[in-house]
Formats: C-alpha cells, structure tokens, sequence
C-alpha cells in the first residue's frame, strides 16, 4: 500500500485499539481522514487480509436501525500496522505524526 | 463567463435548495447516493446503517462527504469492470480509451483523423465568406489547410516508422542546435525580423527558419530520454529537477528574449507535462507553477511590450474597450453565446464575419456558434483521447520515455 499521511493516520486510529471493533465514521473521526479517502484504505487493508469485517447481530439491536458493518485487526494486520507505525516514525515525512507510538 | 457561472451557483435560490435538500432529507439523499454502488456491494448497506451513527447535526456534511465515497468506490470500480470485461478495440473504439498497446496505434491514427477532419470541415465554414470577400475564392484558406494537412499526415507516417530508440539519442544534438539558434537570432545581425520580433534565421533557398520550433522538440526529447535514464533515482527531488527545470529556465528565457511570448509559455507547458508524467510530487508541481505563473505575469504586467499588456488585461477584462483591444474576444464571446447547447448549425454562424481570424487562432468560438456546447465538449474530448493512451499506459511502452512524449 502507499504510504501517505491518510494510511498512517488510520493506522494509528486501528491501532488505538487493536483487538477491538471500529465503526466507519468513528474511525474517520479519530483519525481525521474523510469518507472518501478512508473507505478505500479499509477496502486495500481488507483486500490484503489485514482486516476482518462483521455485521451486528440484528437480534441484540435495542433501537430500531439496521445493522451496522464493523472491522477488526487481524493478527497479520496488527504486525502489518505496529512495523508500518515503527518505520513511519523514523521516516521524516511522518514522524510528527507518529510520535507517541510505541510498538 | 466565469462570473456568471460562480453567480449562478451561490444564487440565494440554490443556496436554499441545497440546504433543503442536504438539511431535511440527509437519509433520502444518502439512499440515492449508494445507488453508486453495485446491488450486492455490501458498502451500500453499511453506509445506509452507518447513518445513524453521525450525530444529527453533522449528517448533511458526512452525507455530503459520501458523494466522493461513491465515486471512487463506486462509480469507478464499476466503470473499471466494465470496461475490461469487453474486448479492448470494441472498448477504446467506444470509450476513446485505450487498453491494450496494439489498439492505442489504430486509436492514435482515428482520433487525429477525426481532428484532421473536423479541422478542414471547420476552417472551411469559418474562412469561405471572408476568402471570397479578399481573395475571391471560398477554397483559399481551405486549400492552404489541405495542404498543411497533407503534409503533415505524410512527416506524421515517416516520424512514426522511425524507431523510438533514435529519437532519444537524437535528443542532445538537437537540444545544442536549438540552443545555439536561439542565441544565434539574439546576437546575429543576419538574423530576420518581423512583427517587432527577431525569431527567425533565414536559409539558403528563400526560406527561414525558427530556432524556437526546434528547441520544443529538443526540450521534450531531451527531458523524456534524461528522466528515463534517471527512472531509478527520481525519488529525489534534486534528480527529477536538476537537468530539466534549469535548462527550461534557460530556453524561456533565450525565447523571451525575442520576443516570443507564446513559445516561452509553450516550453514551459511541455517541462510541466513531463515533470508531471514523471511523477513529481503535486505540492512541489503547483509550488513551481504558480511561481512560474507569478513571473510570467510580472513580466508581462511590467516589463513587456505595451500590445502584451492590452492584450492581457482585456483578456481578463475585454468591456471597458469594445471597439477596440477587446472587440475580438467580445466578439468571440457573442458567438459561443448565440451557439448555445446545440449550435445555430454547420456553415450558418454568423460570428465569423465579426471574429477577427475566426478561421485560426478563434476557430474554437465559431465551432461553440455552429456546433454548440455539444460541438466543443467533443472536440476537447478528441483532444484528450489524443493524449490519454500515452499517459495511461505508463508501464506499457519499453520505456518511460517512449510514454512521456506523447503528452509532450
């Protein structure tokens, strides 16, 4: 994948919490990317097995609204993430982006 | 025309429909948004949910975010699938979008045909009335574009059987000989001048010549055969611009000298195509752009003939003198209006007989009188049809320079 300034941004955003579950617009809201540019990189990073995705169960949903579509790290994309993180850091384009990051 | 159509898009009207629509009914536009989608594409659903989460206030700006969404995940991949699932003549004979490389040639030859065609049809109905009038004959200018087409088409063929490979080693000589051209015209006496500029050299046999011409041809050739030699190291900055950018400066500034400030501005277009086609990074690009543009226009505004200066201020604004330095561009003007959408017709436009060089360098704004909107759309579209397979199939050619001349 191409490192831009969005793709680090929302792996900082995945990686906040690794093992949970992320919500498109929370994402998109933690990491500062908009829609358009966020919806592809989850494609890729999907594409490249580095996320699941899930739908809510619709049986446990109080409110009445459809299902929402989740996405989860895989062990291959918690490794993928933490060295992209790793070498963003050291890398001068990046690096004030990444700064509190520690692998 | 600019005006009007920025007027026309924060007219208070539409300000209050789009508050309306983007305001009250966020979740109706959403459902005719992911329409973009493909029925079983599953970001459809998830956008539709996803809705619910937005907070409230802030649906019309994610709604309206999601537009793009639908675009580039959406209408694209769509358009991709469906391209490639047709054979590649059909697809580029349709489309003007080339795929494969043994199409883009028979691509390449339909589209300049096309133009050439178009050209000739339209330099016919701009010039007859005013050729009959000076010269009496509707055919003259006609004739003399017959023939320019002729012979072009014919160096066109030959240019095109010549291996690619000899273009780039003939890149550097031509580059010296244009350069030592341009400096030739500044300093020789011998050199020809007309129109308050010296440009040309004259040639044995009564004809001259314009070092100008050749050095475009140099610098793209050059340019092209350098950033291809440096494929590998053009991540760095200082490589992709050290040989190219300088030596631009350098033409610029030989043919400014001339003066020529169509060419200058032309080189400069060429270096930009290329740095662009290479791969330079856009912040970089449009920084040396618009420092480029900023010189240019000081040069212009207060460093150049007074013709030069008219000539760009009634282009920015031609009404305060209708009659005069502005009359041709209002005239213009007049004839894309009265063409409209569909145009007023092939041959009867009536524009032609107020549009100075209504057959040359304003034929554009008789073909908006005759053919329309429709007309000019179509036209730019060969054009970028024109330039399309060459910048799109980056990886296809043997090498980056053989792709990089096209755009050129």
């Amino acid at each position: 994948m191409r490192r831009t300034h969005a793709l680090i941004q929302v792996a900082l955003a995945l990686m906040q919490d690794p093992t949970g579950c992320h919500w498109g617009y929370d994402l998109s809201r933690r990491s500062g990317v908009r829609s358009g540019v966020l919806y592809p990189i989850l494609r890729r990073m999907l594409d490249e097995g580095w996320l699941e995705d899930g739908w809510e169960d619709p049986s446990k949903l109080s409110e009445k609204r459809p299902p929402r579509r989740y996405y989860e790290l895989t062990n291959k994309g918690r490794r993928a993430l933490g060295a992209l993180l790793v070498e963003a850091r050291n890398d001068a384009r990046f690096g004030f982006l990444v700064g509190r990051f520690a692998s | 025309m600019i005006g009007d159509l920025l007027g026309a898009m924060v007219s208070w009207r539409t300000f209050l429909l789009a508050l309306l629509v983007f305001g009250f009914a966020p979740g109706a536009l959403l459902r005719v948004i992911v329409r973009a989608f493909g029925r079983d594409d599953s970001r459809r659903r998830e956008l539709l949910a996803e809705l619910h989460a937005v907070p409230r206030l802030e649906r019309p700006f994610w709604v309206f975010e999601q537009l793009e969404v639908a675009l580039f995940e959406g209408i694209w991949p769509r358009f991709a699938k469906w391209a490639k699932s047709r054979p590649p003549a059909v697809f580029a004979r349709r489309t003007g979008l080339a795929l494969g490389v043994g199409s883009t040639y028979y691509l390449l030859l339909a589209v300049a045909c096309a133009l050439l065609v178009v050209g000739l049809v339209m330099v016919l109905s701009a010039s007859s009335g005013a050729a009959l009038a000076k010269q009496g004959d509707s055919y003259t200018y006609f004739k003399r574009q017959l023939m320019w087409v002729v012979g072009g088409v014919v160096v066109m063929l030959v240019v095109s059987r010549i291996d690619y490979r000899v273009w780039r080693r003939l890149g550097t000589p031509l580059l010296v000989v244009a350069t030592a051209g341009l400096v030739y015209v500044l300093i020789h006496p011998g050199a020809v001048s007309a129109y308050g500029s010296t440009r040309w050299i004259s040639m044995p046999g009564g004809f001259t010549v314009q070092p100008a011409e050749f050095a475009k041809l140099a610098l793209l050739l050059f340019s092209a055969h350098v950033l291809a030699r440096k494929a590998r190291l053009l991540r760095d900055v200082h490589h992709l611009l050290v040989p190219v950018l300088p030596l631009t400066m350098l033409l610029a500034a030989l043919v400014m000298l001339e003066p020529n400030l169509g060419t200058t501005m032309l080189l400069c277009a060429i270096a930009f195509g290329i740095l662009f086609v290479a791969g330079t990074p856009l912040r970089l690009l449009s920084g040396i752009g618009s420092l480029g543009l900023a010189v240019g226009v000081g040069i212009v505004m207060f460093n150049s003939a007074t013709y030069r200066r008219i000539q760009f201020l009634s282009f920015l604004d031609p009404a305060p003198d209708p009659m005069n330095s502005g009359y041709q561009f209002i005239q213009a003007r007049l004839a894309l209006d009265s063409g409209g959408l569909l145009g007023v017709g092939l041959g009867a436009g009536r524009q032609k007989s107020y549009v100075p060089n209504a057959h040359t360098d304003f034929i554009f704004a008789i073909i908006g009188e005759e053919l329309g909107l429709v007309g000019t759309l179509s036209i730019l579209l060969l054009f970028v049809a024109l330039a399309t397979p060459g910048s799109g199939s980056l990886s296809g050619p043997p090498t980056r320079s053989a792709a990089t001349w096209p755009v050129g």
